[in-house]
């Protein structure tokens, strides 16, 4: 990539120093984003190609292709450029939808890209995890933080704003409400909402208690192994985050598209293990 | 257009370099120094006044230079560098004078060199911090004295009817010190021989700032209208393992993950700057989004990972250059090469020569 340049150079004379408007000032801005030096092995974000390659190849290849055998449905509506929020259930014990979607936009999208994964800022502040999330490509969903990844810097992010922790086995493929902070950004930013239904999951890791901890958490039990469920992918049509009257509607209306395939997919399937 | 320029901190790393950066600028009429100490580099027109902030010399000085522009490099922003008591009487309470000073004179134009520490450091932050972004109220004692020097410094608006100011918010400044000036808390962690000092479990994103681009920067705030509050920063973020690979060192945890600002008590009587400010920044890091003053044509000269590159090559020279007897001032030597009429007669008749030979 090319350091951006500046047309003025040093010698223009800073009359517009503070414009007043900031929607437009966010734009003019926007030419002033720091390229990435070649010589660099990290992103600004902290994504190291070296250790997110290292992870696909092995694990990533693994679980794909041969342990939970991924069918995807859908990969065009993924938008091939400008930014755009990826909106997931959760299931499961494991974030593992993330590395499936990922590695699904990757693998069978004609022009593919990176996908951001967004995680709690309470996740990236833990010891080791600190070190690791961001590695492989995680970013705290702070507003500001979507309002650069979609709104200046036009990428792929992928978030799961499903209230509460992982749901139990009992629960599996009920869409819980969406918290709206995610697709307020989204809205702000006019990226185009992708809901993206997962299935097989749940069935992968089980989520068969949960453990109180101190400070209201609550910590999933799961097996110690990754069951081998079939697994399918689909991407929905986007959403046009400026349609709905509010953030609140935008939330509801994507969850319930969410809810509405998932139901088709599961009424859908046949064997939840074999094929 | 002309600027009689007044720098409060001339014996600060920052302001005696911006004093000679103003002085070979012919659009800087008078430049006027002011400090308690020395100025640690030679100078050669800049007028350097031996006050603090005592405001009624300070009026003097402003009015009688008829001073249109303070560049403010007095700060105390590096965690490692004074005392909380120190701190608090330079970065507070003088601040309170010099902004009484200037809206006494009706000065129309301040530049504030504050410090990305403004915005804290913690769990929560976004990735880049944004100028218009809400403060924290808390953090520790430099990051709210230095909030409140912003606020007493933007104060200047109301009190002078069409003052501008400017705050810079400088980031972690890779400076490699010299003699007597021992450089910014982060970059001395950088110098440590082989290692670099880590909180185990953090690879925290991290902003250097090169101290030319530093410069730079004061200059273009001093020369150029800017107004309002400016993040300054190299391009790119990195994360200190990559730091560390650049200036050929490993980091090493010496930090636990939990109580590690205890540990830190103990290492700082060892000589290492793990200041609370630094071992936060050790943990989460810290980033500000530069786009806004780049937007007001400033060119920063070096990214983060050049500003890097450039310690490096400091940190390998400084045994070879170390030992140089470095500048002293001299009152007397000052004030023949300013006024003794040998001198500038000289000077008179080069610049004749410069005339005829450019015309």
């Amino acid at each position: 990539m090319e350091q951006p340049t500046d047309p003025g150079g040093p010698s223009r004379p800073a009359t517009d120093v503070v414009p007043s408007r900031p929607a437009a000032r966010r734009a003019d801005l926007r030419e002033h984003l720091p390229g990435l030096e070649p010589e660099r092995r990290v992103t600004d974000w902290g994504r190291s190609e070296r250790i997110e390659g290292l992870v696909d190849r092995t694990l990533g290849d693994a679980l794909y292709h041969l342990w939970l055998r991924v069918a995807v449905e859908g990969v065009e509506h993924v938008p091939a450029d400008g930014g755009a929020l990826l909106v997931c259930h959760r299931a499961g014990a494991t974030p593992l939808e993330a590395l499936l979607v990922a590695k699904a936009v990757a693998q069978e999208h004609p022009r593919p890209r990176p996908v951001v994964p967004l995680v709690a800022p309470g996740a990236l502040a833990q010891p080791g995890l600190a070190m690791v999330l961001p590695k492989l490509g995680a970013v705290a969903d702070h507003p500001a933080n979507l309002r650069r990844l979609l709104g200046d810097e036009g990428q792929l992010a992928l978030a799961f704003p499903e209230e509460g922790g992982p749901r139990l086995l009992r629960d599996r493929y009920r869409v819980r409400r969406l918290r709206d902070h995610v697709l307020a950004a989204a809205r702000v930013s006019r990226a185009p909402v992708v809901p993206v239904a997962v299935i097989g999951t749940e069935e992968v890791t089980p989520t068969l208690g949960r453990i109180p901890l101190p400070g209201g958490r609550r910590l999933p039990v799961s097996l110690p192994a990754l069951l081998p469920a079939r697994v399918t992918v689909r991407f929905l049509t986007p959403i046009d985050p400026g349609g709905p009257a509010s953030v609140r509607e935008l939330a509801d209306e994507t969850g319930a598209v969410l809810q509405r395939a998932l139901v088709d997919l599961v009424a859908d399937r046949g064997s939840v293990w074999l094929g | 257009m002309s600027a009689r320029v007044l720098i409060a901190g001339l014996s600060r790393p920052l302001g005696a370099r911006l004093a000679q950066a103003l002085e070979a600028d012919p659009a800087v009429d008078a430049l006027v120094g002011i400090d308690e100490r020395d100025p640690p580099l030679a100078l050669e027109r800049t007028e350097f006044v031996r006050i603090g902030t005592d405001p009624a010399a300070l009026r003097r000085v402003l009015a009688a230079a008829r001073i249109d522009t303070v560049v403010d490099a007095r700060l105390l922003t590096d965690p490692a560098e004074a005392d909380a008591r120190t701190r608090r009487t330079v970065n507070e309470g003088d601040t309170d004078a010099l902004v009484a000073a200037l809206a006494a004179t009706g000065v129309r134009a301040l530049v504030l060199a504050s410090s990305a520490h403004v915005y804290g450091c913690g769990a929560g932050d976004p990735a880049y911090f944004e100028e218009g972004m809400a403060l924290p109220s808390g953090g520790t004692e430099l990051e709210r004295g230095l909030r409140r020097a912003e606020e007493v410094a933007g104060e200047l608006r109301h009190r002078v009817p069409g003052a501008r100011v400017a705050v810079l918010r400088l980031a972690e400044l890779a400076d490699p010190g010299g003699p007597g000036a021992p450089g910014p808390a982060l970059a001395r962690l950088l110098s440590v021989p082989q290692v670099v000092p880590a909180v185990a479990g953090f690879d925290p994103r991290l902003q250097l700032l090169h101290p030319d681009d530093a410069v730079a920067a004061l200059e273009h705030a001093a020369l150029e209208p800017l107004d309002g509050t400016f993040n300054v920063a190299g391009d790119g973020v990195l994360p200190l393992s990559e730091l560390a690979a650049l200036l050929d060192r490993r980091p090493v945890p010496v930090l636990p993950p939990w109580g590690a600002g205890i540990a830190a008590v103990g290492l700082r009587r060892a000589g290492l700057p793990l200041a609370p400010e630094l071992v936060a920044l050790l943990r989460h890091g810290r980033a500000v989004d530069n786009r806004r003053v780049k937007a007001t044509g400033l060119r920063l000269r070096f990214t983060t990972r050049e500003a890097a590159l450039d310690l490096r090559r400091a940190q390998r020279v400084a045994p070879l250059v170390g030992g140089e007897p470095g500048y002293r001032y001299d009152e007397g030597l000052e004030a023949f090469l300013r006024r003794s009429p040998a001198v500038l007669g000289r000077r008179r008749a080069e610049s004749v020569q410069d005339d005829l030979s450019g015309g």
